[in-house]
């Protein structure tokens, strides 16, 4: 069974939303393109929390915590893809305290502007991270620091494969790499 | 330039939801048979830095409870997520946020009074945490005052993890690096209830005592992530009192 996220991503690349988003000539009030438009949003929405783990899990960004995958030898596939699914729709809601600045000086702003948005992007990962670890350990997994072969392999593979080669981490007999505190 | 002003207060009335919910100042006489009414004692958070000179002995309550509207039938807030089939009149928010209107105020805690439509409400966070995992609802009658006791809020720090101190290095690198610096990974709070007891302040004489009524809690709400910020149980997942609900110990 594949989580509902996973779902509205097939539908994703199926219906061409973004396609018909950016052609133009649709009919707003047709239904189906009402109901489309809310697969996009929410396919984006759990599209970006994706990316974001990916950051999170490849980059290595200065945070405390190492970059890790979730482990629990006893999960089955379809309990892991609801409970992996239903953590990052949550993780999907973090939203990062916005940084304005004002100035009538045109480069100030500009680089204010910068580094706010650095800022605000490191702290949305951070809060990412750290709802997905949360929810995570609440459903029973723990961390485990990932091995830079498995980061290079996992960054080669489309979402949904990579969400297949996670499944095969979090259930091999033996963790690969150190286990981390919950 | 008037009329910019003028589409400007227009957007900002509209914007206004009526004010549906309300932290009261003071009591109601009489309290009004439509409205339910939620009363909550906060204990304030000694300052730590009590012992410096002018400073305040306690920290000001800058956060505090959020509550929501709960739709026990879909298993979440009214009007969003699962529960978006069973939405709220027009311009009413799902939401009660935290407001800084105490109506008893001691040297350790601070008593708060909220004025509700009569619903099912449940903890739905305390800052910037968001207890989606897992938390308490409750019902609000109408004409009734729904005692939840004292509250007290506490971060929720995994097991081995706390925080580090702040030395003079660490400030001034942190300062040195500014956007680029390893900051500490964010940490959610927990909240914990516990019954009115004779050392908290006592109900008010003002209310009908028959129409006080403790609160029972129902465990096991769960709903989206709506407060935009970290998300955990209620008594927190990380939380000492023993391990989380769905633990479980990997096999190495």
């Amino acid at each position: 069974m594949r989580t509902e996220w996973m779902r509205k991503l097939r539908e994703l690349d199926q219906w061409k939303v973004r396609d018909l988003f950016f052609t133009g000539g649709v009919n707003e009030a047709d239904p189906k393109w009402r109901e489309a438009s809310k697969v996009y949003a929410s396919a984006t929405k759990a599209r970006l929390v994706i990316v974001t783990l990916t950051m999170l899990l490849f980059e290595g960004v200065a945070l405390a915590s190492p970059p890790a995958y979730f482990y629990k030898p006893s999960v089955e596939r379809s309990t892991f893809d609801q409970e992996f699914g239903n953590c990052v729709e949550l993780a999907g809601g973090a939203k990062a305290t916005p940084h304005s600045l004002y100035t009538p000086n045109l480069y100030a702003a500009a680089i204010g502007g910068f580094f706010g948005g650095i800022m605000a992007s490191r702290q949305r990962r951070a809060m990412v991270e750290s709802v997905m670890r949360i929810c995570m350990a609440d459903r029973g997994y723990r961390r485990v620091i990932a091995p830079k072969g498995v980061l290079r392999e996992l960054a080669s593979k489309s979402d949904i494969d990579r969400a297949g080669r996670l499944f095969e981490l979090a259930t091999l007999p033996t963790p690969l790499g150190e286990v981390l505190p919950r | 330039m008037k009329i910019l002003m003028g589409a400007a207060t227009l957007a900002l009335a509209v914007s206004i939801s009526p004010a549906d919910a309300a932290a009261l100042k003071a009591i109601p006489t009489p309290l009004n048979p439509a409205k339910a009414y939620i009363l909550v004692e906060y204990k304030r958070v000694p300052n730590p830095y009590s012992g410096s000179p002018l400073a305040p002995k306690y920290l000001p309550q800058m956060a505090g409870l959020a509550l929501a509207r709960y739709d026990v039938e879909h298993g979440d807030i009214r009007g969003l997520g699962k529960a978006a089939v069973n939405p709220l009149p027009a311009k009413a928010s799902p939401t009660e946020p935290f407001q800084n209107r105490p109506i008893v105020k001691t040297e350790t805690s601070v008593l708060f009074l909220h004025e509700v439509e009569p619903d099912t409400y449940v903890v739905q966070g305390w800052a910037n945490t968001s207890f989606s995992l897992g938390s308490y609802r409750f019902e609000a009658k109408p004409g009734t005052v729904v005692d939840l006791g004292i509250v007290s809020a506490a971060t929720d720090w995994a097991v081995g993890e706390q925080p580090k101190p702040m030395t003079a290095g660490r400030l001034v690198g942190l300062a040195l690096a500014g956007p680029f610096a390893k900051m500490p990974a964010p940490v959610p709070y927990r909240v914990s209830f516990h019954p009115r007891g004779e050392s908290d302040i006592p109900v008010p004489a003002g209310f009908p005592r028959d129409r006080v009524v403790p609160v029972t809690f129902e465990n096991g709400a769960t709903f989206g992530n709506y407060l935009g910020g970290l998300v955990n149980r209620v008594e927190g997942v990380n939380a000492p009192h023993g391990e989380g609900p769905g633990e479980t110990s990997p096999s190495k």
